[in-house]
């Protein structure tokens, strides 16, 4: 999935390039590149880069506005050091190092994006349209985020001001593979110290193209019709509007956002009888069938800033509601006899956020103190029981103090208490079941449970700054505190096809880490390089063990020591105007050093990548205009490091290319752009793809249109 | 010279890394990273085998593993409708009949294996209900080891008078 977006990303690259008008450097600055790389004499740059001790990435809103393809995850997903575990061609979830679902935090303008992060075919419900800038903090950091922000944070905000009275733009979008037809539109206006932002977009799109004719999963042979993977077409509608007031003392902010999407599962891998299916996938590939998905999250949240003299208060609040809803076919399993309805699986979440931050600058002290609170409020639904209904509560409070030495070292450290309590549910199944005594019972799958944890951290960071250098050094400890289906899931996952046991006895994962970033920058050449070493006392493991309950694999939640260490690597060198070339990498090294299984790695460990790219600049009449032809080339390793049932992945290559032009003619701007994916129709699996496990190869050859309008 | 402390610090820290992650690559060769394997000599029923309502199946196989076994599973199901699994192999065979789903034969079962067995033979004798829909059912073997590592094995039976 990974490889299918790099074009597509950096082309973007390029497209901000010219939209800046500016050195081609300019462009990666304000792209994709680690910040640390931007630093020149600029003070404000140099404020940005003294922001975390942590290695941080920046991504803008060009960056995001041109990805027309897939989710915002898969975008991102370009970046070395950052994955997207992606289920069809609609659907992607974040990984950092390795580590996803509950183990980052996804924030949008400062507070939590709740979903149901813990699900491998849900995705992160988004638009990535309405996307201005993307902070990603590779790293531990729950010493501002709390739980969840173990393996990192991906910090969304869209809260630029309009930049004139009126402005529009416009992007139409197409792609081959799958026939999405799309448009986003966006319309923004600043009055005074008032402001207003909407945004609109609309996609839909086809079952998608493999490169193969057949695959297997979980022992059925089955057959695909012209390569597309029957079920897999969706669409998507978000709206999302913001109106604003821009004070000097006072700026407030506040913002409803809607995000709609319903797509179909691939209809062979969903649903233990889907071979009784009545239904004919064949006849359209663009109808969605069943099993789908539909899923809808609803936000209107509040960020209020009051500014006095050196100190400034902020606070954020903020109500979501997250429903999601699974249909299938009805059928009978086991003792459960045929359920009426369509309805297998039904999660409705309510999200209460309001978080209080004073910040302050005293001296050469930097001083950041805050109180982060959150409601979870969950039931659950449908026939299909995976998890129990659940309440939870939490609250932290955080010092964060950063010393600035001189102007170029700065010292960073700070502390977080947190509590929480989470009060599941009892869950009795529908239906009679015989009990070890023969008699028949509703069974209970999931006791009442009641929990309160409490968790201290810390975290000390150090930058310096020479020349051409720029080094940084963090390390601390974070935590995670358990989600209701690894306490409490007690029954066959059909997703998977296994029988998921919780263990209510976990306790809040914990994880230190030490991160580095080493960066250098000269002229027109800049390199970084960051590693880091990772060490969870109780990591969190959904086990695969050998014993079959009600005939399926028992996997059951424990908790072991886990070692991970790895590094990114960027570098990037330009020639004048003229091209440009780069060279990325990632490393992740993770291993289970205790427990059931000592010695083994984790799942969904991406292998080692290599990407290089060059880009040539055709020449072009007015300056203003550009034109441009973009050559990739990805190598990803093979991954043979694998946990059960994972299958080991072989490495593959990957070639794709863009032509792209952007001109201005009466202050609107024109772009188009034309690029092929998998341009030899490579037939691959990515080791960090959900179907990969069902034998499902990555999306095969794509040609994607993007065509752009702003004024 | 306080820059140059830096480095070597930083230096220092990074060939830590790497060397520890090199012992922990060594320490992995241990990991059991093999499926469990069937052995199909004298394997019963056959594929294709023809069974009456009533019958009995005698199930026999050998299951093997490169360090140890951990559980098997039974299950038999309806093919009405014809479906084919990979492992059979002599599939393929469409189904013209669709049978009565409702009075199908279901049977699952787990079972045990006897700890630190790197091969086990199977034999079970099992009883097909005389009033079950006939047509053609498919067979399932299913086998995990210790590491729990599944593998799968389908054989097409047909059940009828």
């Amino acid at each position: 999935m990974k490889g299918i977006f790099i074009f597509a990303f950096l082309s973007v690259l390029g497209l901000n390039a010219i939209a800046q008008n500016d050195s081609i450097w300019g462009i990666a600055k304000d792209g994709i590149t680690l910040e640390q790389i931007t630093i020149k004499a600029d003070k404000s740059n140099n404020e940005i880069q003294m922001k975390l001790p942590q290695n941080l990435i920046k991504v803008d809103q060009s960056f995001i506005e041109s990805n027309f393809s897939g989710s915002l995850m898969q975008t991102l997903s370009q970046i070395p050091g950052i994955q997207a575990v992606s289920i069809g061609s609609g659907q992607s979830k974040p990984v950092i190092r390795g580590l996803g679902f509950n183990r980052l935090a996804v924030c949008e303008n400062g507070i939590k994006h709740q979903g149901q992060q813990w699900g491998h075919e849900h995705g992160l419900e988004i638009d990535q349209f309405s996307v201005e800038n993307v902070e990603i903090v590779k790293g531990p950091a729950a010493m501002l985020y709390g739980s969840d922000a173990i393996g990192g944070v991906i910090n969304i905000s869209n809260t630029m001001l309009p930049k004139s009275k009126n402005e529009t733009k416009i992007n139409l979008f197409a792609r081959s593979n799958n026939r999405t037809l799309g448009s986003t539109i966006y319309t923004g206006g600043l009055l005074k110290k008032f402001y207003y932002k909407f945004n609109f977009t609309y996609l839909k799109y086809s079952d998608y193209i493999v490169p193969t004719d057949s695959i297997q999963y979980y022992s059925y042979y089955i057959k695909l019709k012209d390569n597309r993977l029957r079920n897999t077409a969706g669409k998507e509608c978000d709206a999302n509007l913001i109106l604003g007031y821009n004070g000097k003392l006072f700026k407030n902010c506040l913002s409803f956002s809607n995000v709609y999407s319903k797509s179909g599962f691939f209809a062979n891998a969903h649903g233990i009888e889907i071979r009784l299916s009545e239904i004919d996938f064949d006849k359209s590939f663009r109808d969605i069938d069943y099993p789908y998905s539909f899923a809808n999250h609803l936000k209107i949240q509040n960020n209020s800033v009051l500014k006095i003299k050196r100190s400034s208060l902020c606070l954020d609040l903020a109500f979501q509601i997250n429903s999601r809803k699974e249909y299938s076919e009805p059928v009978s399993h086991g003792y459960m006899p045929k359920p009426d309805g369509f309805l297998e699986r039904m999660f409705d979440k309510k999200t209460y956020s309001a978080n209080l931050n004073y910040k302050t600058i005293l001296g050469n002290h930097s001083f950041n103190a805050g109180v982060s609170s959150e409601i979870q409020d969950n039931t659950v639904g449908g026939w299909g029981y995976i998890m129990p209904d659940f309440l939870q509560k939490s609250v932290g409070v955080f010092m964060f103090d950063k010393w600035h030495i001189n102007s170029n070292l700065t010292i960073s450290v700070g502390t977080r208490i947190d509590n929480a309590t989470l009060d599941i549910s009892e869950y009795h199944d529908w239906y009679l079941t015989p009990n070890s005594n023969g008699i028949f019972e509703y069974l209970l799958r999931s006791p009442r449970l009641s929990k309160n944890w409490n968790s201290f951290i810390y975290s000390a960071g150090i930058n310096w700054k020479g020349n051409n250098w720029v080094l940084k050094a963090n390390s601390g400890k974070s935590f995670r505190i358990p989600i209701a289906s690894e306490l409490g899931a007690d029954g066959v996952n059909y997703q998977i096809f296994r029988y998921e046991k919780g263990n209510p006895n976990l306790n809040p994962e914990e994880s230190y880490q030490i991160d580095f970033g080493v960066n250098f920058e000269r002229q027109n050449f800049n390199i970084s390089f960051t590693p880091f070493i990772n060490y969870f006392p109780n990591y969190i493991y959904l086990c695969p063990d050998y014993h079959y309950i009600e005939g399926l694999q028992l996997y059951e939640y424990v908790q072991c020591e886990v070692f991970r260490t790895g590094t990114e690597l960027q570098t990037n060198y330009t020639l004048n105007h003229i091209a440009e070339f780069s060279i990325g990498g990632e490393y992740l090294f993770a291993r289970q050093i205790s427990g059931d299984k000592k010695g083994y790695g984790l799942p969904f460990s991406q292998p080692w990548s290599i990407l290089a790219s060059a880009k040539y600049y055709i020449p072009q009449h007015k300056r203003i205009n550009e034109c441009f032809l973009y050559l990739i080339y990805k190598y990803t390793g093979a991954q043979n490091d694998i946990v059960p049932p994972e299958k080991p992945s072989e490495g593959y290559h990957l070639v794709n290319m863009a032509f792209g032009k952007i001109f201005v003619c009466k202050k609107i701007k024109y772009k188009a752009e034309l690029s092929i994916q998998n341009l030899f129709d490579t037939k691959y699996y990515n080791h960090t793809s959900y179907y990969r496990l069902i034998d499902v190869p990555e999306h095969g050859r794509n040609f994607s249109i993007i065509l752009g309008i702003e004024f | 010279m306080k820059t140059k402390h830096f480095y070597g610090a930083l230096c220092a820290l990074m060939i830590m890394s790497s060397v520890v992650s090199c012992n922990k690559d060594d320490d992995n060769t241990a990991t059991d990273t093999e499926k469990p394997t069937f052995n199909n000599t004298g394997a019963t029923p056959i594929d294709g085998e023809k069974f009456l309502p009533g019958d009995i199946i005698r199930f026999h196989q050998v299951f093997c593993d490169n360090v140890e076994l951990g559980a098997f599973n039974i299950e038999i199901h309806n093919n009405f409708d014809g479906h084919s699994h990979s492992t059979e192999t002599n599939s393929k065979h469409e189904s013209n009949e669709h049978g009565d789903v409702e009075n199908a034969w279901v049977f699952n079962q787990d079972y045990e294996i006897p700890s630190g067995s790197k091969s086990y033979t199977a034999d079970i004798l099992i009883p097909i209900p005389a009033d079950i829909a006939e047509g053609d059912y498919h067979f399932m073997i299913r086998v995990t080891d210790k590491a729990g590592w599944q593998e799968i094995k389908a054989v097409s039976l047909e059940i009828e008078d």
